[in-house]
């Protein structure tokens, strides 16, 4: 058999049958193990690639809350919630709601403030501190004792709540009455009693020398 | 001889002494006549800056600029609050949305034309009415007489020969109240100038049997008043 291969040739099928099994040997030894090792590195920087795309998107959804949270700070500051409770500048307030609302007198008391406790506003070492706002009014139109109270909800310091809301008619609309609103005299036709709690909040440390300087 | 030759001297020296006595007072005279204008300079000192009579208004006005200073100062604080009541308002709207607006509950203790008739007086400027006297204001009573007008039929013959039912009231040519300025009766409707003495006003009406006329809402509304007998 050698014979009729020959020797030469079988010299040169060994060689290439050494080379095929180098070959196969490298493939299985070392390319496809590195083809792995490339796959495994390319997947985990696509995965850290979607990983940063995906905390980018968080950041900038973050962003946008925190912008909007901003606003609503600054809403909160230009309101006056984040502050103590002024009596005078309440009074300047309760007047030009009262010129606003077109009412003829407004009569209210201011109740001394009270601290209450609130968990979140304790998260930032904060209280809320409440004061209870009880207003006579009269009026000549029931619409004006209720944009009264609307606008002392809506418009006044802080945070105020309508707690108690009453409205009685006191006149009939006669002929008299009418000459009276008529030549400018004052007709009181409706009365109001309107009850409001008032809350802002301020640092607990603020809250109790406020306090302590009232009473 | 020596007595006279003394009252000569002492008629001389007495004429020295008036003489003298003239020429002090004519000094002094012309000191006061050169003083005037000197006063008046004083006080023209504002014409000569090219305004006359500032000094005396000046004293007059130092009240009334305080006054006005006053209101104009009052007037503009309360700009400046409705101004930052409006923009806290702004501001509490973007955090809660406001709830419900007056207007949109409505009237509770008046009705819609009580409260139209209020806005209306209210903010009419030229209303020509007497004030109440005091006497009507601290009796209370309202003496308004008649506010409504009410036709309850007409009878109508001739142009002077008819009768209406006015307020429950028969009317004829010749018995009218004293309300009723002129009156025109068709046969169906009638035309009359309503004297109202509590609003010092004339309302032309023209009427229709069943039909009345309310002088304080100026409202024609349908069928009799049930006032009127």
């Amino acid at each position: 058999m050698i014979g009729v291969i020959g020797t030469r040739r079988l010299f040169i099928l060994g060689a290439l049958i050494a080379v095929n099994a180098l070959m196969a040997a490298s493939t299985y030894l070392y390319l496809i193990p590195q083809n792995d090792k490339m796959k495994k590195s390319v997947n985990a920087t696509k995965a850290e690639i979607a990983s940063k795309r995906s905390n980018t998107e968080r950041l900038r959804q973050e962003y946008d809350v925190i912008m909007t949270q901003k606003q609503s700070f600054e809403d909160l500051k230009a309101t006056g919630f984040l502050g103590t409770q002024d009596r005078v500048q309440a009074r300047d307030w309760i007047e030009a709601i009262q010129t606003h609302a077109r009412v003829l007198r407004a009569n209210y008391t201011i109740e001394p403030s009270k601290v209450e406790e609130n968990k979140y506003a304790a998260e930032s070492n904060q209280v809320i501190l409440a004061s209870g706002i009880k207003t006579e009014i009269d009026a000549l139109d029931d619409q004006d004792v209720m944009n009264f109270a609307y606008w002392l909800e809506n418009g006044f310091m802080g945070q105020v709540t309508l707690t108690s809301f009453e409205i009685s008619r006191q006149s009939d609309v006669s002929d008299l009455t009418l000459r009276q609103i008529g030549t400018g005299t004052p007709v009181v036709i409706v009365k109001g009693k309107v009850d409001f709690e008032w809350r802002t909040m301020v640092p607990r440390d603020e809250a109790a020398s406020n306090l302590t300087e009232r009473f | 001889m020596g007595r006279m030759f003394f009252n000569v001297r002492m008629m001389g020296l007495s004429a020295a002494l008036l003489l003298s006595a003239a020429f002090l007072a004519g000094t002094a005279i012309g000191q006061d006549t050169a003083q005037q204008p000197a006063m008046p300079a004083a006080s023209a000192t504002p014409a000569v800056a090219g305004q006359p009579g500032v000094e005396g208004l000046t004293t007059s006005a130092q009240q009334a600029p305080s006054m006005t200073q006053q209101a104009e100062e009052r007037k503009k604080r309360t700009e400046q609050l409705l101004i930052a009541l409006d923009t806290t308002f702004q501001h509490q709207s973007r955090l809660v949305p406001p709830g419900v607006k007056p207007e949109e509950v409505g009237n509770i203790v008046l009705t819609m034309w009580e409260h139209l008739l209020i806005e209306e007086w209210r903010n009419t400027d030229n209303i020509n009415t007497r004030a109440p006297s005091p006497s009507e204001t601290q009796s209370g009573a309202i003496t308004a007489g008649i506010r409504e007008l009410s036709l309850g039929g007409i009878v109508f013959k001739a142009k002077d020969d008819w009768t209406v039912w006015l307020n429950g009231q028969r009317l004829k040519p010749n018995a009218l109240p004293k309300e009723v300025l002129d009156i025109n009766v068709a046969k169906k409707y009638v035309e009359l100038r309503w004297f109202d003495a509590s609003t010092n006003l004339i309302y032309p009406v023209r009427l229709r049997p069943h039909q009345r006329f309310n002088i304080d809402s100026k409202m024609f509304l349908p069928g009799v008043s049930p006032d009127s007998p």
